[in-house]
């Protein structure tokens, strides 16, 4: 045997220790993960609407999220719940679906006779999310890897959020598009960079470190669909006030 | 003398993946200045020809996509957010109340319209109502620059009544009173809630009100 016994008795340690090394590495690097969320278009417009207060009083909303390719049922459902939940704190009565409504209940018009006990909805809302690009960059991944995530690994992902909103008969009242990009950047370098910036020179609502990217994408998104929902029920109010007008073209 | 600013920026965009997000280079607050859309090279090269090159006629070994961004005309928060909104859409808002004027009420399509815009600020009325006879005038209809008026009473007694009602009111009392004729139509732009950033309209003939938008 080449190897004496102690050697042999230190083997399962080194081995133990490339795994603790490597596991805490992986754990090094993934705690390094600075998440930041940009909006490209429509998340950031300006909006009135204030998602805390009662804005939709005596209206029954059904939400329907779409899934997807890149968006699984489960994903819908949770995003169906948290909506369901945004516009039930503002006073609507809510049913979530990841099914279209309208196979369901059975009718095409989202309502009918035969359409629940209690009739068609005021309003329902179709959401629709979609991954339209995702970017690893793999120049950082091997510059992060030769600096020991020194330099960050960074990874994007881009994104739309469809909203249509119709009324009980599936007249289109209002809709919406929205885009944004989520970037994560892995590292030791990033993370204490931004960690320190964070600490001594960042404003509190300027922090980049933590959960500040997926609370800024929520407030934009739940902002704007309640401003989205709230345009959609002014106008199916002024629908419904008027008589039909029996239009007479002249010769 | 394109290729070299393409090269950096090319060589840039490697090193320094999603510059435009915020990070150690970009604060949030800069990141949240600019609408960004997200193209390909030809559609880019397309609105951009004297910064993006178009694909060589034969294509690439890869698809290159670009993300254009531009800055808001108006620095965030120097208008009020409603202003802001409102304004952001005026055009496409105007080409919709008169695409849904003329497509609700054809019968319409030879009489002459006045525009009212009823918005708490004077300076965004004005430029609502020129939007709207401009977007009016665009799908072929004849636009006049007068506007009905009412007498003290009427508008006494329609103070009055809730604000729904008013604007049928209205409409009856410029067809009892005159101000408006048998050859005149009006579109009204109106803002029914404070929470609202949508624009709403009526039309007005014959003394009858009638929801467009």
């Amino acid at each position: 045997m080449p190897y004496s016994e102690a050697s042999i008795r230190r083997t399962p340690q080194s081995a133990a220790t490339q795994h603790l090394s490597l596991v805490a590495g992986v754990v090094l690097a993934v705690s390094g993960c600075v998440r930041t969320y940009q909006p490209l278009s429509g998340l950031h417009d300006p909006r009135v609407v204030d998602p805390t207060q009662p804005n939709f009083t005596d209206l029954r909303i059904d939400v329907y999220c779409v899934p997807t390719k890149g968006f699984r049922a489960s994903q819908a459902a949770v995003l169906c719940q948290r909506v369901g939940m945004l516009f039930e704190n503002q006073a609507a009565t809510v049913e979530t679906f990841t099914q279209d409504p309208r196979q369901l209940m059975g009718d095409a018009g989202l309502g009918g006779a035969d359409g629940g006990e209690l009739g068609p909805p005021d309003l329902v809302v179709e959401l629709r999310s979609d991954e339209i690009h995702t970017g690893y960059h793999p120049v950082t991944y091997a510059l992060s890897w030769m600096t020991i995530t020194i330099v960050p690994a960074v990874r994007e992902m881009n994104f739309t959020q469809s909203v249509i909103v119709r009324d009980g008969t599936g007249f289109l009242l209002s809709e919406a598009t929205y885009r944004g990009k989520v970037v994560e950047r892995f590292g030791v370098g990033t993370w204490g960079g931004n960690k320190i910036l964070d600490v001594l020179v960042r404003e509190d609502h300027e922090d980049i470190v933590g959960e500040g990217a997926n609370r800024d994408l929520s407030a934009d998104l739940y902002g704007q669909l309640s401003q989205v929902v709230f345009n959609a029920r002014m106008r199916h109010e002024a629908l419904q006030m008027q008589a039909p007008v029996q239009a007479t073209v002249r010769p | 003398m394109m290729a070299f600013p393409q090269f950096v920026s090319g060589i840039f965009s490697i090193v320094f993946p999603s510059f435009g997000a915020p990070g150690v280079f970009r604060t949030k607050a800069q990141a949240r200045s600019v609408i960004c859309t997200r193209l390909e090279q030809r559609q880019a090269a397309q609105q951009h020809p004297d910064r993006i090159e178009p694909p060589p006629p034969r294509g690439e070994y890869f698809t290159r996509n670009l993300e254009v961004c531009t800055e808001r005309l108006v620095r965030a928060g120097l208008r009020e957010a409603r202003d802001e909104a409102v304004l952001m859409s005026l055009e496409d808002t105007a080409r919709d109340i008169a695409r849904a004027t003329r497509g609700v009420r054809p019968d319409l399509a030879h009489r002459t319209f006045q525009v009212e815009a009823h918005y708490p600020s004077g300076a965004v009325a004005g430029k609502i109502r020129f939007a709207t006879q401009n977007a009016l005038m665009s799908a072929g209809a004849s636009v006049s620059d007068k506007r009905p008026l009412l007498t003290a009473e009427d508008v006494v007694v329609l103070s009055q009544l809730s604000p729904d009602a008013a604007y049928a009111g209205a409409c009856e009392r410029y067809a009892r009173s005159g101000g408006m004729g048998d050859q005149d139509a009006l579109v009204a732009v109106i803002v029914r809630d404070p929470r609202q950033t949508d624009l709403q309209a009526g039309v007005c003939a014959d003394g009858r009100w009638m929801w467009v938008r």
